[in-house]
């Protein structure tokens, strides 16, 4: 088991003084399995992105247990094995795409000639090679996107946490990342995606949980994902239908 | 370890490449032109004014670059929420705080040690024209030690309220305030304690000796006069302020990273 969340509880404080209290997660249940490819849709504000945090020990649970590849979300040993790609990507701008790709290889445990290899190698697939020496603030937002793919995939992580992976890109970008989250999944990475776009996560998970207000509504299995539209199960499990 | 090495290698890199640092660079050369002119104007004591206009010089740029670029990191790092990403990374979270305070102590070092070197040949140059004072270049390379003490000092606190703030703004004025209440504090206590304070209430008083003892002293790290009038300084002195510094660096450090270990990062 890779992800194993049980009875997972998140309260954030309002901006009331932090008096009260606001259940971002509620008794949330789940287990991704090693090698799988799974996918988490839901509304804005449904908690996907509380989900991931937890899930990387950015945020703690108030009630609830998380496990990451069998151990507590933050252990360093596990952290090495994991790789993160934020919603938004904001990389410090004064450095350049090949400066922050080898300073993640390196702390994914990549050293020498391999880091240089694997760092030029994702460039490429990529398609920012030529830009590898231009700092980040002279970056678009589709580049940086993609440069947030590239750092998620080095070091071949075995556990990737994708946050709206595909936003900001164009259609030809999109097709590349799609390609190399399916690559990288049939290689063996287990993947746990979150999209608004339905219809890239019918092309890339083989599960879907379904987050709504807080609560996982539904888990989809491939039967059926198989059987009806991704927005169909989506719409009906959410009540909108 | 390895983390926080490669963490503060990004960090130095980050602060040369802040826009002050490049400001602070020209400034320098326009402050070595100033030297010359100093020079044809000074009547005597050359070599007291001349290494004064230095060290001097040295202080101010080093504290304004070290607050210029530790604020634009830190802005960054909270406000755009980078830290969230970079405590997602294979790192541990005290990597953040030791990388980002070794990062900036090796830039302040580079800083610091550039300009006095680059100084110490045309002060040597001048200093032979017009020897009419003593010139100690052991001194002359002492005073960034204890700058970079300040510094040092400066950078934990800056961390700590970086940590325990979710808005940049106010860890940014909570440094200054530290600044300016370590180099004050010391004049103020003196002052209650003699007779010009008597008036003082006795709340004030107590409460400007506890402050006292829980802000850092930085005067003391203000050895300049000490170096440029060649004043007596002993060793024993010299290690009771660095051990000062760096005992009360070590403890503010450790209060950061057991408040960072537990932190939500929002």
């Amino acid at each position: 088991m890779h992800i194993e969340l049980l009875s997972l509880t998140k309260y954030y404080k309002t901006k009331e003084l932090g008096f009260k209290k606001f259940r971002a997660l509620n008794n949330i249940s789940l287990s991704v399995e090693k090698g799988e490819s799974f996918g988490l849709i839901g509304l804005n504000g449904a908690g996907k992105s509380t989900l991931i945090k937890l899930i990387l020990g950015v945020i703690f649970p108030d009630e609830g247990e998380i496990k990451v590849m069998g151990k507590m979300p933050g252990d360093i040993h596990i952290k090495r094995r994991i790789s993160y790609l934020p919603e938004n990507p904001v990389f410090y701008e004064s450095l350049n795409g090949e400066e922050i790709l080898c300073f993640i290889g390196k702390l994914r445990g990549l050293s020498g000639k391999v880091i240089k290899d694997s760092v030029y190698n994702i460039l490429e697939r990529v398609d920012l090679y030529e830009h590898r020496k231009k700092l980040l603030r002279k970056y678009s937002r589709g580049m940086l996107q993609r440069l947030g793919l590239a750092q998620a995939f080095i070091g071949n992580p075995e556990l990737v946490i994708l946050d709206e992976p595909l936003s900001g890109l164009d259609p030809l970008g999109r097709k590349m990342a799609r390609d190399l989250i399916i690559e990288a999944n049939r290689e063996g990475s287990t993947i746990f995606f979150t999209s608004h776009i339905l219809e890239d996560i019918e092309k890339i998970c083989t599960r879907v949980g379904i987050l709504h207000k807080g609560e996982l509504l539904r888990v989809a299995e491939k039967e059926e994902l198989r059987r009806a539209p991704l927005e169909d199960i989506f719409l009906e499990t959410i009540g909108e239908k | 370890m390895k983390e926080a090495f490669e963490f503060a290698k990004i960090t130095l890199r980050q602060s040369v490449r802040v826009k002050s640092f490049y400001g602070a660079l020209i400034m320098t050369l326009v402050a070595i032109v100033g030297l010359f002119i100093l020079h044809s104007f000074a009547m005597f004591e050359i070599p007291r004014i001349l290494m004064n206009y230095v060290l001097s010089y040295t202080n101010l740029i080093i504290l304004l670059l070290v607050f210029l670029t530790f604020f634009s990191l830190i802005q960054y790092d909270i406000d755009k929420k980078t830290m969230q990403y970079i405590v997602a990374l294979p790192m541990r979270r005290r990597d953040y705080i030791l990388g980002r305070y070794f990062g900036l102590m090796a830039f302040s070092f580079i800083v610091s040690y550039g300009i006095v070197i680059l100084f110490y040949p045309f002060l040597i140059i001048l200093i032979k024209q017009r020897p009419d004072a003593p010139f100690s270049s052991i001194r002359y390379f002492l005073y960034p030690l204890f700058l970079l003490l300040e510094v040092s000092l400066i950078s934990s606190f800056a961390l700590l309220f970086t940590t325990l703030s979710t808005k940049s703004i106010i860890s940014i004025l909570s440094t200054l305030g530290v600044y300016f209440i370590g180099h004050s504090l010391d004049d103020v206590r003196e002052f209650i304690l003699t007779g010009y304070g008597s008036d003082v209430p006795l709340f004030s008083k107590i409460l400007i000796k506890t402050a006292w003892y829980l802000f850092p002293n930085l005067s003391v790290f203000d050895v300049k006069i000490t170096m440029t009038y060649n004043l007596r300084f002993t060793l024993t002195e010299a290690f009771i302020i660095v051990g000062y510094g760096i005992l009360y660096t070590v403890a503010i450090l450790l209060i950061t990273l057991s408040v960072f270990d537990k932190k939500e990062i929002l």
